[in-house]
């Protein structure tokens, strides 16, 4: 999977056929490419997990809407900024709507001026082809002291690899069109969970 | 914040008073100022409990950048812009609400500079952003103070001759089925000729505005209700449709997104119910007066009048097709924020079938509860971006 450089993203990101083109929604500055990779910025919602007398996040026990209600929406808006502190987790997401046309892949990365201060941006780095939405950030603060986030800022880079040919298989799975973070989804694999236990209680009941 | 630094500064300008206080009737006197003050302050608080609600804002970023701008550009660089959701039905304003309580302090001039308008929307529509355009007439009733625009209207209307004699005829008619006084029957019929001249005006400021999408957003709010009901200080439905078309010069490019709808609008507008007393009378005022208040409004809006661009709208709704959050073109021009609410209404419309029954399917779309406030925060970055 070849690496996409400069030439390479601004062509695609301007491709005149929309189902084509790379979508960056918005790229507010051009030098936001660099020599292989597209930098993202921060968008101004986020999702903070409440205190609540709940015990935890169980993706085999608890519905959506119960993981949602722990989650606390909250906008930030532009030149405003959210303190993260010390060991805390919110989600985030890219300010820019992406969508990768059947023939791209990516991956998001921190930047490592906001690595330097102990901010981690993203767990799951992936972004598969036909994904199309605002990446949700999974941002932790690893630092010592509180790091202050502003909305708007480049805060990661994006990599873009182009496949040997279109798939015919785009991602078509349980984060589809997202316009800001989108709280966990494992809930909806609660049947693999529950297939766990069953496989669990046939190794208990082999004979 | 303009109303916590009036108070703030009091309280400094009272804190000094007792500190440089000659004696102690000096210092009494200043205590009970403070006293007033604070009294004064509880008063506020409790007639203002709502304005807790800028603690927890009704409305997504992009509507309030949105919002905000148009009353910056409409009202004045010094509008400061509350919205509140309520449990009430309808949209409505309200103009620097606390100018009364402050002044009963004796020295309202410290926040004479701001205009503070509070928005009402109801609840229910506050995620139905092809509505929020109706905010942009709630704007409009603090332009027409902020201007006089009203009372300008007023007085020039009631220059005209035929209209004054039409005015004597119906007081007299008003005063005599109703039992009023000749000068309580003219003021009543004044009142509420000033009201249908603001709503109008209003109506004129919006449309200039916002182009086609405030005659969508009017028409989703009306179609259901009786649109030849006339209200004490708001024309009928009907007629407001047939000036708005009158203003956009009965603009035929948005037949080709929504052409039922569009037959619907022009044909509910070309019929004339007849009504009789002083509502027959302000029918026929407002119609008279139609050009004059386009024309009042021209000058005054002008300079940010929205004027659709179809390239713009198609890649508009191609993007929104694809399920994209419209904010930049291909050519990585910033869309304009009003074609994007324009171009949500005429993508939404043809999706739900383009006739009169799409409104409401359209109005509620959960696709562009999602896309079009987002589409209006990106825009709104973009062009301050520079």
């Amino acid at each position: 999977m070849p690496q996409f450089h400069h030439e390479d993203l601004a062509n695609a990101v301007t491709d005149p056929i929309l189902e084509q083109r790379l979508v960056v929604m918005p790229l507010i500055d051009k030098g936001q490419i660099g020599p292989a990779s597209i930098d993202v910025r921060l968008g101004t919602e986020f999702r903070i997990l409440r205190r609540t007398d709940e015990a935890g996040l169980d993706p085999g026990g608890q519905d959506l809407p119960d993981v949602e209600r722990i989650q606390e929406h909250v906008s930030i808006p532009i030149g405003e900024c959210l303190w993260l502190h010390p060991g805390q987790f919110v989600l985030g997401s890219t300010l820019e709507y992406l969508r990768f046309p059947s023939h791209l892949s990516g991956y998001v990365v921190g930047r490592s001026s906001w690595g330097r201060v102990g901010l981690l941006i993203a767990t799951a780095i992936m972004v598969q082809p036909g994904f199309g939405g605002n990446l949700t950030l999974e941002l932790v603060n690893h630092g010592e002291g509180p790091i202050a986030l502003y909305p708007g800022s480049r805060i990661g880079q994006l990599t873009v690899h182009s496949l040997a040919g279109p798939t015919e298989h785009p991602y078509e799975g349980k984060y589809i069109g997202p316009t800001g973070p989108q709280v966990s989804r494992l809930t909806k694999e609660r049947a693999e969970i529950d297939h766990l236990k069953g496989v669990a209680e046939r190794l208990r009941t082999r004979t | 914040m303009a109303l916590y630094s009036a108070i703030e500064s009091h309280v400094v300008t009272r804190r000094s008073d007792f500190s440089s206080a000659p004696d102690d009737p000096a210092k009494r006197g200043a205590i009970t100022e403070m006293r007033t003050l604070l009294t004064s302050a509880r008063k506020l608080q409790s007639v203002m409990a709502w304005i807790d609600a800028i603690s927890e804002p009704p409305l997504d970023l992009g509507t309030t950048y949105f919002v905000e701008l148009a009353a910056r550009r409409l009202v004045g660089s010094n509008a400061e812009l509350l919205a509140i959701s309520a449990e009430e039905a309808s949209y409505s304003t309200y103009r620097n609400p606390y100018e009364k309580v402050i002044a009963d302090w004796g020295d309202p001039t410290e926040i004479a500079g701001d205009t503070v308008i509070v928005l009402f929307l109801p609840r229910r529509e506050q995620r139905s952003g092809l509505l929020h355009p109706l905010l942009v007439h709630e704007l409009g009733h603090a332009v027409c103070q902020t201007h006089d625009l009203t009372s300008r209207a007023y007085s020039q209307a009631i220059k005209r001759k035929r209209l004054q004699s039409r005015f004597a005829t119906t007081a007299a008619a008003h005063a005599l089925a109703e039992g009023l006084l000749p000068q309580e029957a003219a003021l009543q019929i004044v009142n509420r000729m000033q009201g249908w001249l603001e709503e109008a005006l209003c109506d004129a400021i919006a449309t200039q505005y916002l182009g086609p999408t405030y005659l969508y957003s009017f028409v989703a709010e009306v179609a259901a209700g009786n649109v030849d009901r006339a209200g004490k200080k708001h024309p009928p439905p009907r007629q407001r449709i047939r000036m708005i078309l009158d203003h956009l010069g009965w603009a035929s490019t948005m037949k080709a997104a929504a052409n039922g709808l569009d037959d619907w609008v022009r044909a509910i507008s070309g019929e004339h119910p007849a009504y009789s007393g002083v509502e027959a009378f302000l029918v026929w005022t407002l119609d008279t007066v139609a050009k004059e208040v386009r024309r009042r409004v021209a000058s005054l809006v002008q300079p940010h009048t929205f004027s659709p661009d179809s390239g713009e709208l198609d890649e508009i709704k191609e993007l929104l097709a694809a399920g994209i959050p419209p904010a930049q073109r291909q050519s990585g021009e910033t869309i304009n924020s009003c074609a994007v609410i324009l171009g949500s209404w005429l993508f939404a419309l043809e999706a739900a079938g383009g006739d009169v029954s799409s409104i409401p399917v359209a109005a509620d779309s959960e696709e562009l509860a999602k896309l079009l406030p987002k589409g209006l925060e990106m825009t709104a970055l973009m062009s301050a971006w520079n």
